[in-house]
C-alpha cells in the first residue's frame, strides 16, 4: 500500500449521536480514519464501542433518532447529510453492506430470487432474466449447491451459513468498492466461521474491492485482516497495520484485548478478561474513556488525549510514553 | 396447502359438535319446559304441542333428530311463533333476519378495514407525530367507549339536534338509514385495526431485513410495497377472524339502538319470550359463522406467510 | 443439599422492593392516578348518593315529568318525574355491583382454571385448553343471553352466567405465565424437594401471576360494565324500578326529546370506562417498565 494513494474512504471528525429519554448517548466521538482501495481493515472493540453505529452511520441506516456530524467522504462525494435518493445511487451499489445475524436480515416473505434480482434491476438496469442469470451465477460463486433451483426458495430454507452466503452473494451482485461486514460470522458456528472467512478472502482478490470488517475477535483479525483500527467508548483507540499491532501494540486497551485472546499455544491458566464494565456512553468522562479500567492511568487521562504516531500509519491515541511496556 | 386447509376444516368440526352439543343439552336440560306459565293450556293441547316439538321423545333421539335437521340446514321450529320455522324468520325472503345483519357487518368491515390499515400505516410511519398521537387516542377512547353509548349520542347529536339523518330504521336499506348505524360500527372497529396495523408497521421497520433493504439502495416505495407490506398485515390479518365475528354481535346490538330488523329484534323477541330454539338457532349460526371466518382468516395467514407452507 | 435448594428457592423472586417500586412508577403516572382518583370518588358517590338523598330513586312525581336539569333536580327528570341524579347514582351502585363482583368471580375461576392447566401441563392441560378453545367459538352475547333466558332474568344468576362464561382470557394468560413459572429454577427446586403442588401453586405460582392478574382485573371490571349495559338493550339484567346505567341509558335513547336522559348516564359510564382504560394501561406500564 504506498502512502500516495488516494483513499477510498475518507472520514473525518465523525461523531455520532442518539437522543433517548435520560438524555443524550454519544455513540461515536470524533472519529477519523481512512480506507484505501482494495484492503481488508478490522475495526475491533467490545459491544458499545460505536464500531456498528460508525459504519450504520455512514450507510444512513441510524435509527431515527440518531444523529452525525462530521464528515464521511467516498471517493470524494460526501455522504453526511446527503438526501436519501442521492445515498440510494451509491449504498448496495457501491458501497455494500453484510450484517450480523443471518437470519433475520434476509426478509423472510421473499423469495431469494426476488431479493437479488431487484439489486440488479435498480442499479445496473439489468432486465428480470439477466438479473436471475447473474444472481445464479453470483450463488455458485459463492458456493450454493443447487443455486440453479434454490433462488427460487425462501431464506428460511436455508442452514445459517448458507443465509450468510447468499447474503454476501447478494451484496456482491453490482461489484462493490467498499464491502462492510459487520460481524458477519458472529452467529455462526465455528466451522462456518472458517468457512465464510475464506470465501471473503477469495472474493477480495477476484472483486479487488476494500472490505471494513467489524468484529470484536482479535483472532479473526489477525486471520484476515490488512489494518486494524481499536474503538473503545465511541474513540479510535489505536490504528496500525495487523503485523504491528500484534507485534507492537501501544496501547493499554489493544494490549488487554490481545491478551484475552484465548489461545492454544499457552498452557491454559485462565482465560484473561479485562476487568471493569464498559463506558457509559450517557456520561462519558472527560478524557480517555478507558481510564476507569486502564491499568497505566495518569492525572494526565482525563484531560485532552494526544494523538501520538509511532510511524506514519501506526497511531495511538493516548497520553503514555510510547513503547511502555505492560 | 389443500392438505392443511382440509385438516384445518377437519379440526373444526368436533369444535363445533362440542358448541352444539353444549348448548342442546344445557337448554334440554334445564328443567322446566317452555310452555309453562304463560298460557293455561289444556292437557291435551300441552301433549300436542309436546308432540309438535318432540319434547315427548327420550333425550337422545330429540338430540340426534336435532342433528339431523342442523344438517339439513333446518334450524327446527320457533317456540314464539308457533308452527313458524326458525329458517323462515332467521333467512326471510324479503330483507329483514340474518340479512340485515350480514349486510350491515359486511358494509362495516368493508370500510373499516382498509381505513384502518391506511390510518394505522401512516400513523406507524409517522411515529409521534399528531397524528399518529391521534389514532392512539382513538384507539383508546373507541375500545374503552362501546356502541351502546356511541351509537344513543350520534343520535342525539346528528339525528336529532342537527337532523342530518334518521334516526333509526331501515328505509330501503338506503344511504341515509344506515349511515349512522354503520359509521358507529366502523368507529368500533377501525381504530383496532389502525393500532394493530400502526404497531407491526413501527416492528416491521425497525427490523434487521429492512435495514438490509436499505442498505441495497431500494427506494422507500420499493422497501414499503415489496418488503414491509405483507408482514405488517399478517397481524392485522389474524385480528380479522375473531373481528368479524365480533362485528356480526356488534351489528346485533347497533340494531337495538337503530331500530333494525335484524337479528337484534329475533334474540330480543326470543329472549323475552323464551324462545328456546330461536336462541339455540342465533347461538349456533354465531358460532358456525365464527368457526368459519377463524378457517379464512388461517388459509389466508398461510397463503401470505411462506414459513407455514409445507 | 435438598435442605440448601428449599432454603435459597422457596422465597418469591417478586419482593416488597418490586411492589414497592410498581407502586412508585404508577404514582409518578398523573393520568393513572386520576384515573384511580375518579374511579375511588364516583365508588363513593355512587354509595353515598342514594343514603343521603332526600328523593328515593323509585319516587315518582305526576308534578315533575320530563324535567330538564335545574337546582331541584341535577339531573332533571324521567318520563315517570323521578329524580334522574339519584337514579343516575343508585344505578352505578348496580353496574359497579354486577361488575366487580362478576370481575373478582372470572379472575377467580380463570386463574385457577389457568394455573392447574399450565402447571399440571400433558394430557390435561390440552384437554382444558380444548374446552377453552370450544367455549371461544360461541359468540359471547348470544350464549350470555341463552343462559339469561334459561335460567330467568335475575340478577344474581345473569351475574354469574356472566361470569361463568367471560374467564377465558384470564385462563388463557394464566396458563401461559405458569408454564413460564413452572421452569423456573425456584419452582423446580420445590418440586424435586417434595413440596406438594396445591402448596406450589399456592404459593409460588399465583403470586407471581399477581401482576398480570392486577392489569387483566382493571380490564375486565369495564368490560362487565360493558356488558351488563348491553344486556340492557336486549331487555335483560336489572329491571324497573330498579335501575342500572345500562338501563339509563337504553332509556335515554328512548326519550331523545330529552337530552338529559341520554346525555347524564352516558357521560358517567364514558367517564368510568376511560378512567379504568388508562388505570390498566397505566398498571401495565408500571408493572413492566420498558
Amino acid at each position: 500500500m504506498s502512502e500516495k494513494k488516494v483513499p477510498i474512504l475518507d472520514v473525518r471528525n465523525l461523531n455520532v449521536e442518539f437522543k433517548v429519554q435520560d438524555g443524550i448517548v454519544k455513540a461515536v466521538n470524533g472519529l477519523s480514519f481512512k480506507i484505501y482501495d482494495g484492503e481488508i481493515v478490522g475495526i475491533v472493540g467490545e459491544s458499545g464501542s460505536g464500531k456498528s453505529q460508525t459504519m450504520l452511520a455512514l450507510m444512513g441506516l441510524l435509527a431515527s433518532n440518531g444523529r452525525t456530524y462530521g464528515s464521511v467522504k467516498f471517493l470524494g462525494q460526501e455522504l453526511v447529510g446527503l438526501s436519501t435518493n442521492k445515498l440510494n445511487k451509491i449504498r448496495g451499489n457501491q458501497i455494500a453492506m453484510i450484517f450480523q445475524d443471518p437470519m433475520t436480515s434476509l426478509n423472510p416473505y421473499l423469495k431469494i430470487s426476488a431479493q437479488m434480482t431487484e439489486i440488479l434491476i435498480l442499479h445496473k438496469k439489468l432486465s428480470y432474466k439477466e438479473a436471475l442469470h447473474e444472481s445464479i451465477r453470483m450463488l455458485e460463486r459463492v458456493k450454493i449447491p443447487d443455486a440453479k433451483n434454490r433462488i427460487h426458495l425462501y431464506p428460511h430454507e436455508f442452514s445459517g451459513g448458507m443465509r450468510q452466503r447468499v447474503m454476501i452473494a447478494m451484496m456482491l451482485l453490482t461489484r462493490p468498492k467498499l464491502l462492510i461486514a459487520d460481524e458477519p460470522t458472529t452467529a455462526l458456528d465455528v466451522t462456518v466461521q472458517a468457512q465464510i472467512l475464506e470465501l471473503l478472502k477469495e472474493l477480495r482478490q477476484e472483486f479487488k474491492m476494500a472490505i471494513i470488517f467489524i468484529t470484536h475477535d482479535m483472532g479473526v483479525v489477525a486471520n484476515l485482516c490488512d489494518r486494524v483500527n481499536v474503538m473503545y467508548g465511541g474513540w479510535l483507540m489505536e490504528t496500525a497495520s495487523i503485523h504491528e499491532i500484534f507485534t507492537n501494540p501501544q496501547h493499554p486497551y489493544t494490549k488487554a484485548l490481545l491478551e484475552s485472546i484465548p489461545s492454544i499455544d499457552h498452557e491454559v491458566e485462565k482465560l484473561r478478561t479485562i476487568p471493569g464494565e464498559p463506558p457509559n456512553l450517557l456520561q462519558l468522562p472527560k478524557g480517555c474513556p478507558f481510564q476507569a479500567r486502564c491499568q497505566l492511568t495518569s492525572n494526565n487521562c482525563s484531560e485532552i488525549i494526544p494523538l501520538q504516531r509511532v510511524n506514519p500509519r501506526h497511531v495511538v491515541k493516548c497520553t503514555q510514553e510510547l513503547g511502555v511496556k505492560l | 396447502m389443500i392438505k392443511f386447509a382440509i385438516k384445518r376444516i377437519l379440526v373444526s368440526i368436533p369444535t363445533l359438535l362440542a358448541i352444539i352439543t353444549l348448548v342442546f343439552f344445557l337448554v334440554h336440560m334445564t328443567p322446566g319446559n317452555p310452555f309453562d306459565g304463560e298460557r293455561a293450556l289444556s292437557a291435551e293441547a300441552l301433549k300436542s304441542l309436546m308432540a309438535q316439538y318432540r319434547l315427548d321423545l327420550p333425550l337422545w333421539q330429540q338430540y340426534i333428530m336435532y342433528l339431523n335437521d342442523l344438517i339439513h340446514g333446518n334450524f327446527g321450529i320457533s317456540m314464539k311463533y308457533l308452527g313458524q320455522s326458525i329458517n323462515s324468520l332467521l333467512f326471510p325472503d324479503n330483507m329483514g333476519g340474518f340479512w340485515v345483519t350480514l349486510r350491515i357487518s359486511i358494509y362495516t368491515m368493508s370500510v373499516a378495514v382498509p381505513i384502518g390499515i391506511l390510518l394505522g400505516a401512516y400513523a406507524g410511519l409517522h411515529k409521534n407525530s399528531w397524528f399518529d398521537k391521534m389514532v392512539v387516542s382513538g384507539n383508546i377512547f373507541f375500545t374503552a367507549v362501546p356502541t351502546m353509548v356511541t351509537g344513543p349520542l350520534a343520535v342525539l347529536i346528528f339525528a336529532v339536534t342537527l337532523r342530518v339523518f334518521p334516526a333509526g330504521g331501515w328505509g330501503d336499506g338506503d344511504f341515509m338509514h344506515l349511515f349512522l348505524p354503520v359509521v358507529v360500527l366502523i368507529l368500533a372497529y377501525a381504530p383496532t385495526i389502525a393500532f394493530v396495523m400502526r404497531g407491526s408497521i413501527i416492528e416491521v421497520l425497525s427490523s434487521n431485513y429492512i435495514r438490509t433493504a436499505k442498505a441495497k439502495g431500494l427506494p422507500t416505495k420499493t422497501i414499503l410495497f415489496k418488503h414491509a407490506i405483507k408482514p405488517a398485515l399478517l397481524p392485522v390479518i389474524s385480528l380479522l377472524g375473531p373481528m368479524f365475528a365480533g362485528v356480526l354481535v356488534g351489528a346485533v346490538v347497533t340494531e337495538q339502538i337503530f331500530t333494525l330488523p335484524g337479528l337484534g329484534v329475533l334474540t330480543t323477541n326470543a329472549a323475552t319470550n323464551r324462545d328456546y330454539n330461536m336462541i339455540m338457532a342465533i347461538t349456533i349460526l354465531g358460532s358456525t359463522l365464527t368457526i368459519v371466518f377463524n378457517i379464512i382468516v388461517d388459509l389466508l395467514y398461510i397463503l401470505l406467510d411462506p414459513k407455514i407452507k409445507q | 443439599m435438598f435442605i440448601k435448594a428449599k432454603n435459597l428457592n422457596l422465597e418469591t423472586p417478586k419482593t416488597k422492593g418490586f411492589w414497592l417500586s410498581v407502586f412508585g412508577r404508577l404514582s409518578k403516572n398523573k393520568l393513572a392516578m386520576t384515573s384511580a382518583f375518579i374511579i375511588l370518588a364516583l365508588t363513593i358517590l355512587c354509595i353515598c348518593v342514594p343514603i343521603f338523598s332526600s328523593v328515593a330513586y323509585d319516587k315518582t312525581n305526576w308534578g315533575e315529568i320530563m324535567q330538564s336539569p335545574s337546582s331541584g333536580h341535577l339531573f332533571g327528570t324521567d318520563s315517570l318525574g323521578r329524580d334522574l341524579f339519584v337514579r343516575c347514582f343508585i344505578g352505578g351502585r348496580i353496574t359497579f355491583g354486577i361488575a366487580f363482583a362478576a370481575a373478582f368471580v372470572v379472575l377467580l375461576v380463570g386463574i385457577f382454571y389457568g394455573a392447574i392447566a399450565g402447571y399440571i401441563g400433558g394430557r390435561v392441560d390440552t384437554i382444558m385448553m380444548r374446552i377453552v378453545d370450544v367455549l371461544y367459538g360461541i359468540p359471547f352475547l348470544f350464549f350470555c343471553i341463552l343462559l339469561i333466558t334459561l335460567f330467568g332474568n335475575s340478577m344474581a344468576l345473569s351475574f354469574i352466567a356472566i361470569a361463568a362464561i367471560s374467564w377465558l382470557d384470564m385462563s388463557r394468560i394464566v396458563r401461559g405465565q405458569t408454564l413460564s413459572i413452572k421452569h423456573k429454577e425456584y419452582v423446580e427446586a420445590a418440586m424435586i424437594s417434595g413440596v406438594s403442588n396445591f402448596k406450589i401453586i399456592s404459593r409460588h405460582v399465583i403470586p407471581n401471576l399477581l401482576g398480570v392478574v392486577i392489569v387483566y382485573a382493571a380490564l375486565t371490571v369495564p368490560n362487565m360494565i360493558v356488558l351488563s349495559a348491553v344486556l340492557s338493550f336486549f331487555g335483560l339484567g336489572v329491571t324497573e324500578p330498579m335501575t342500572s346505567w345500562g338501563l339509563l341509558i337504553a332509556d335515554g335513547s328512548q326519550n331523545m326529546q330529552a337530552w338529559w336522559l341520554l346525555l347524564f348516564p352516558a357521560s358517567l359510564m364514558i367517564i368510568t370506562l376511560l378512567s379504568f382504560a388508562f388505570l390498566a394501561n397505566g398498571l401495565r406500564d408500571a408493572l413492566d417498565p420498558r
